[in-house]
């Protein structure tokens, strides 16, 4: 269990906060009881202290008021002592108070008599006096005539007392009875003790549930875990199973397999580009390799050696004509904002395009024909790369259409739309290649032709660049007639 | 020896067949499977070169179309893919070996004359017969230690009577093995070029070797 971890912090907290509320509970259970009983034992001494009261008031109506009597009558009450003469007189107030204080179970109390003058004038047979000043000092009342109440421990014994003021003649006495706190400490402390040891189990025991609760619901998380741990980029399989997870994980569990999967994605895109660009490049390199060595088994004419040199420049130049096209289209793909846009007249533009491919197309005798719109528009499009897409297309026109043969630039609006369109008389494509043409290292050769070797990135950059400028290509087909590329670019 | 080199890339074949020929073989190309199958069809090769990448139907296929007419010439396949996947599936349909471009030539010539060693109860690289020596590595050839310098169609030639050393060879044979499809058969191209080898190899020398049996063809014997 490592203290880092986020179990264990929790089960930790947990643990704690439920021991500070059942700390609070059980304290506020505890001292309630307490409380209650106090507030009982209070009640008890009171109803003590108040029958006391009445039995002395009862006496000394019949015996007389002075101090005399007075004293004699709490001491009667109080320890049964005493001798009277007219018995007679009492006998029945005698016999309730024995039955009272019976009732009351009196005997076992301490109950003393004290004086206006704080002097203890009585008590019951178990006090000495020596201990009298005690009892006394711990008289304390704000009012001249309420009651109060005390704990005092008195002889090693926790006694629990109140102090009753008894008024008579003016004066100011104070009946006390004290009664033992035993009972109710006994209460109290079995009380505690059960509260003592009940609660750590109780915390363990929460604890544990609480960690195996945590343990449980974080499972995903481990299971992430170990799932990216298995992760390299040769094996991106790992999945995380999202079934039994609970809401929250459920989404952490979707999201990584998702990511996951796109890494996948990209990964396979990736290494496919890498291995076609491999492939592509290394037949220039054949023939780049075959020829040097061939030429260097034996001493050779100059003119031997010059041939292979211009024909491994050539080779040099494909290659260097597919890694840079490679670059483009990597370009276009991830680093959109290459394009520097501006606007273009539409016109101007083709008929500069035109210019340049009538010199390329008259080697073949193919001839071109430009058909500009009545009125000039603007594209909103890098010059460069605009370009180069329909160099590209014109290119392959001339290249797949065979001598004497006619090309046709058009270019019209429809909408917010400018189409151009390239028409040749070539080959055509055959209907299986039409959904291929536009992937990429697509090349079509044909040796029947003499057709030279194409890098078969031409038609999916000219893609790539016409989607970058929000427009697409479409192509027209027929197999021995010929082939219309039409491009369509959102009018500035 | 006789190449059928079955190549639709335009300058690797070029340089192959330069190179072949330089190292005396005999060439035919075949740009596509199709032409291929036609000329395995027509003429008897000592070797055939199949790329796998060519147009319409791959070499693959091609492979397998010429072992179901039990074509037993070694083939050797060329492809610009170097998975073990398409090596297996190469050799399984019945290559008989298999180089990955871009190759060195040197590797490529070395195979060549393994697989057509293969035929050979005696697999050494220098023939002999009596005391001429062909060494057909260095293209080297020694009479009694001395060294004969022979032209291409001679050494050609030369190196298929010795692989046939002691056998009858024809003039049909030759024209086969020693030559491509330029031969004109209405010339005897043949004859003269049997008595430019019998000049450098047999004379001034003690016994003839080379010798000619009238209506039936030469024969090399020791």
């Amino acid at each position: 269990m490592k203290t880092n971890s986020i179990r264990f912090k929790i089960s930790v907290l947990y643990t704690a906060l439920l021991g500070v509320i059942l700390l609070i509970f059980s304290s506020i259970l505890y001292f309630s009881l307490q409380w209650t009983l106090y507030d009982d034992l209070d009640d008890e001494l009171r109803i003590k202290a108040d029958a006391i009261s009445n039995a002395i008031t009862s006496y000394i109506e019949i015996l007389g008021t002075d101090r005399e009597t007075l004293l004699f009558t709490v001491k009667r009450i109080i320890s049964k002592e005493g001798e009277y003469a007219g018995y007679s007189k009492i006998m029945d107030l005698d016999r309730q108070w024995a039955q009272k204080a019976d009732k009351l179970d009196i005997e076992n109390d301490y109950v003393d008599f004290i004086g206006p003058g704080r002097e203890i004038l009585t008590g019951s047979g178990d006090l000495s006096k020596e201990h009298f000043s005690i009892l006394s000092r711990s008289i304390k009342s704000k009012k001249e005539d309420a009651e109060s109440f005390v704990s005092i421990k008195f002889e090693n014994r926790n006694l629990r007392m109140i102090n009753k003021p008894f008024v008579h003649a003016g004066e100011r006495y104070v009946i006390q009875v004290a009664t033992s706190l035993k009972p109710v400490s006994e209460i109290l402390k079995m009380r505690l003790i059960f509260i003592l040891f009940s609660i750590p189990p109780i915390l363990i025991f929460a604890s544990l549930i609480g960690y195996f609760l945590t343990t449980k619901s974080l499972k995903p998380v481990k299971q992430v875990t170990l799932a990216a741990q298995s992760i390299t980029h040769k094996d991106l399989s790992a999945r995380v199973e999202s079934e039994q997870a609970d809401e929250e994980m459920r989404y952490l569990v979707d999201t990584f397999n998702s990511m996951i999967e796109r890494l996948e994605k990209s990964f396979k895109h990736i290494s496919e580009f890498t291995s076609h660009v491999a492939h592509e490049l290394k037949t220039p390199l054949a023939i780049l390799r075959g020829e040097t060595e061939l030429i260097l088994r034996k001493d050779r004419s100059p003119e031997e050696y010059r041939q292979v040199m211009q024909g491994n420049l050539d080779e040099i130049h494909r290659m260097l004509k597919i890694v840079e096209n490679l670059l483009l289209l990597s370009r276009i793909e991830h680093q959109p904002d290459m394009f520097k846009f501006e606007g273009i007249a539409v016109r101007q533009f083709l008929t500069d395009i035109y210019e340049e491919i009538r010199i390329l197309a008259s080697q073949k005798n193919i001839s071109v024909n430009l058909t500009l719109p009545e009125h000039d528009s603007l594209l909103n499009a890098d010059r460069l790369n605009l370009r180069r897409l329909f160099l590209n297309l014109v290119s392959n026109a001339i290249k797949f259409t065979p001598k004497n043969g006619t090309i046709k630039i058009e270019a019209s609006y429809k909408g917010k739309k400018t189409l151009i369109s390239i028409i040749d008389t070539g080959i055509g494509i055959p209907e299986e290649n039409m959904e291929k043409i536009f992937d990429r290292f697509f090349s079509y050769g044909n040796a029947k032709l003499n057709l030279e070797q194409s890098t078969g990135l031409g038609l999916n950059l000219a893609l790539g660049i016409a989607k970058a400028h929000r427009g697409d290509i479409t192509v027209k087909s027929e197999s021995g007639k010929g082939s219309i590329f039409t491009v369509v670019l959102p009018s500035a | 020896m006789r190449i059928l080199l079955v190549e639709d890339e335009e300058k690797i074949a070029s340089f192959l067949k330069r190179g072949l020929k330089e190292e005396h073989y005999a060439v035919d190309v075949a740009s596509d499977g199709e032409k291929a199958l036609y000329l395995a069809n027509i003429n008897k090769y000592d070797l055939i070169i199949l790329d796998i990448m060519l147009p319409c139907k791959d070499g693959i296929y091609i492979c397998r179309e010429l072992r179901s007419k039990e074509e037993d010439t070694p083939i050797l396949m060329l492809t610009a893919r170097d998975g073990v996947s398409d090596r297996v599936k190469g050799l399984d349909a019945g290559a008989d070996d298999y180089l990955t471009k871009p190759f060195a030539f040197d590797e490529l010539l070395a195979r060549l004359r393994a697989l057509l060693r293969r035929k050979r109860a005696v697999k050494a690289t220098v023939l002999k017969i009596a005391d001429l020596e062909l060494d057909q590595i260095t293209h080297k050839v020694r009479r009694a230690g001395k060294e004969i310098s022979l032209t291409s169609k001679e050494y050609a030639l030369l190196e298929y009577l010795m692989l046939n050393r002691d056998q009858v060879v024809t003039r049909t044979m030759i024209s086969e093995h020693v030559w491509n499809d330029d031969f004109d058969s209405f010339t005897n191209v043949i004859d003269v070029y049997v008595n430019y080898l019998r000049n450098k190899i047999d004379k001034g020398f003690k016994k003839p070797l080379l010798q000619t049996l009238r209506g039936r063809g030469y024969i090399l014997k020791g």
